[in-house]
């Protein structure tokens, strides 16, 4: 634990120098999903700087479960700790966490090892000298599942982009290219109607058919989240519903509505209005 | 699901009572459920001629929604367990049971995917993005009656959930790093459902009103007779009743044998006959929708 915590404090080293060291490479630039939302630490937050991490602390509950890697942290002995990711989202991911309590870190994709040992190879030259041997005895152990954790996110900024979605990207409410239908969703209003049977099967299929890529859902008129809120993933397709008359099937790109059809009542109606 | 349903599996009455007494149920009307669900905040859904199938039909129905795997029971992805066993003591808690079912079978509904139907002793292998939430029957119950033993009323477990929502268990299909949870059930549980010691209310996590009001039932019918009840079914809701002692959740209607099977909160399914549901039908109710979050994969934001 001594020696993770002199390693990581000199990984942190850079942060309070007063001249950071050569930017790293595209290839260990910090990015995260570009799905991930931007939340506020709370306190403090500092941002991410593209090219090497600065120090962010975050007290208390923690941990974003990633899309591409879960990784899942207890509390630690105030250690601060890093992860890294490549850009390419498929390696690991990095940022500095203080907490109480005693923590592990564990990665349920079996890239985290192997990743950071290609990613350290690849850049050692560029690591200072006296930094090199506390990242090369950074020990990644494995974790159990901490029950109480909720989410942190960091805020994220710097001068890289973050990479565009590919077009199997899992979540349908970014822009796709040559308007590709993301989202299918069956407006409806209670008090008017139930879910015709042939519309619904339709709304399943789909789901089945592209699972990750499109989703297909039901989605009743005075339905709210927690909060009282139209649900965000909904909000789109509410307002074109009930701009065409309840019930409707409302067919989008991404935030982009492509057509609405009102009163489908057959499978076919779907089919023919997602193509 | 109920081809080939052991008989004795038809009508069961439980050898011991499972929570839901004569003297409680004796009040579960359909008025009293509605006021209920009117006083928690509610939208009371009428059952509209939308809703109705013909007779005719229901057979057809029944067996669309078998092959197209559309039965409430396809949209929960697991069984709950309040009885005892392995020295832990069986629980009152079935109205509480039957109420998260129908809850997590609304939330699948409106995803329109199939991720059960479940299978005792079994943690379905259901694609992370298709993942589904489960609630924890015991954060209900807990409020409904503080003194553990003796049961609920269905109207009472309707009200409280209707108020405040459901807390998510700590056991769940993925990682949602919920702030606040609440295993299951005091009962034996299975592998897919928590279980732990009694909680009352006032122990509860800090704050877990926060993450309970993102499982909440919206809206709710009351089938008036046995004709609505099947309606419901047909249409992929679970329809919630107690009766003999016990509260349970309907979610399938074979016609050659005049059978409506349920997920009994005891790791199996049973099925009651047309005519003890019949009786019982006055006393139910269906979840037509819950709270929806702004995202499947952060169910509480």
């Amino acid at each position: 634990m001594n020696r993770v915590l002199l390693c990581l404090l000199l990984v942190c080293y850079p942060a309070f120098a007063e001249d950071p060291p050569k930017p790293l490479d595209k290839s260990a630039v910090l990015v995260f999903p570009p799905s991930l939302p931007a939340v506020v630490l709370s306190p403090p937050k500092t941002p991410i700087v593209a090219g090497f991490p600065k120090r962010i602390t975050v007290t208390g509950l923690t941990i974003e479960e990633f899309k591409t890697i879960p990784v899942l942290v207890e509390p630690s002995d105030g250690v601060d700790l890093y992860k890294m990711q490549g850009i390419d989202g498929s390696l690991f991911i990095e940022f500095t966490a203080t907490f109480s309590g005693k923590y592990t870190l564990t990665c349920k994709q079996n890239a985290w090892r192997g990743a950071y040992n290609e990613w350290l190879a690849a850049h050692k030259t560029e690591i200072p000298a006296d930094l090199l041997k506390e990242f090369e005895s950074l020990v990644v152990k494995s974790a159990s599942y901490p029950s109480k954790f909720g989410t942190c996110v960091v805020e994220v900024a710097g001068s890289v982009p973050f990479p565009q979605p590919s077009p199997n990207d899992p979540n349908p409410d970014q822009p796709l290219p040559n308007n590709r239908v993301s989202r299918v969703t069956y407006v409806w209003d209670e008090d008017k109607s139930a879910v015709p049977h042939l519309v619904a099967k339709a709304l399943q299929r789909l789901n089945a058919d592209f699972p990750g890529s499109l989703v297909a859902s039901e989605f009743e008129d005075s339905t709210v989240d927690g909060t009282g809120d139209v649900p965000e993933q909904y909000k789109v397709a509410l307002e074109a519903a009930r701009k065409a008359g309840l019930p409707a099937l409302v067919i989008q790109s991404g935030s982009t509505v492509l057509r609405v059809i009102t009163n489908p009542k057959t499978e076919q109606d779907v089919q023919d209005a997602v193509k | 699901m109920s081809n080939g349903l052991d008989p004795a599996l038809i009508d069961v009455v439980l050898p011991e009572e499972s929570g839901y007494p004569d003297h409680l149920a004796a009040e579960d009307t359909r008025e009293n459920l509605m006021a209920a669900a009117d006083d928690a905040g509610a939208v009371i859904t009428d059952f509209s001629n939308d809703w109705y199938i013909e007779p005719k039909d229901r057979p057809e129905r029944a067996r669309f929604n078998r092959e197209n795997k559309m039965l409430a029971f396809d949209y929960v992805s697991r069984f709950t367990n309040q009885g005892g066993g392995s020295g832990v003591r069986g629980t009152h808690e079935c109205t509480c049971h039957s109420l998260s079912r129908a809850a997590e079978g609304s939330l699948g509904r409106a995803r329109r995917i199939a991720v059960g139907p479940p299978v005792p002793d079994t943690k379905l292998d259901v694609p992370p993005g298709a993942a589904p939430v489960w609630l924890s029957p015991l954060s209900v119950y807990s409020e409904a009656n503080p003194g553990q033993w003796g049961g609920a009323s269905v109207r009472g477990v309707l009200k409280i959930a209707a108020r405040r929502g459901f807390l998510p268990e700590p056991t769940q299909p993925k990682d949602y790093g919920f702030k606040h949870t609440l295993h299951g059930t005091c009962g034996v549980g299975n592998v897919t459902q928590s279980r732990g010691p009694w909680v009352p209310v006032s122990r509860f996590p800090e704050g877990w009103e926060e993450t309970a009001k993102h499982f909440k039932p919206l809206e709710f019918i009351f089938p008036k007779n046995l004709d609505e009840a099947i309606c419901l079914i047909l249409h992929g809701l679970f329809v919630c009743v107690g009766r003999d002692g016990h509260a349970i959740p309907w979610g399938d209607v074979d016609f050659d044998r005049e059978i409506i099977p349920y997920l009994d909160s005891y790791d199996v399914i049973r099925a009651d006959s047309f005519g003890r549901a019949k009786r019982a039908v006055g006393g139910s109710f269906a979840i037509v929708s819950m709270t929806t979050p702004d995202s499947w994969d952060r169910p509480t934001g």
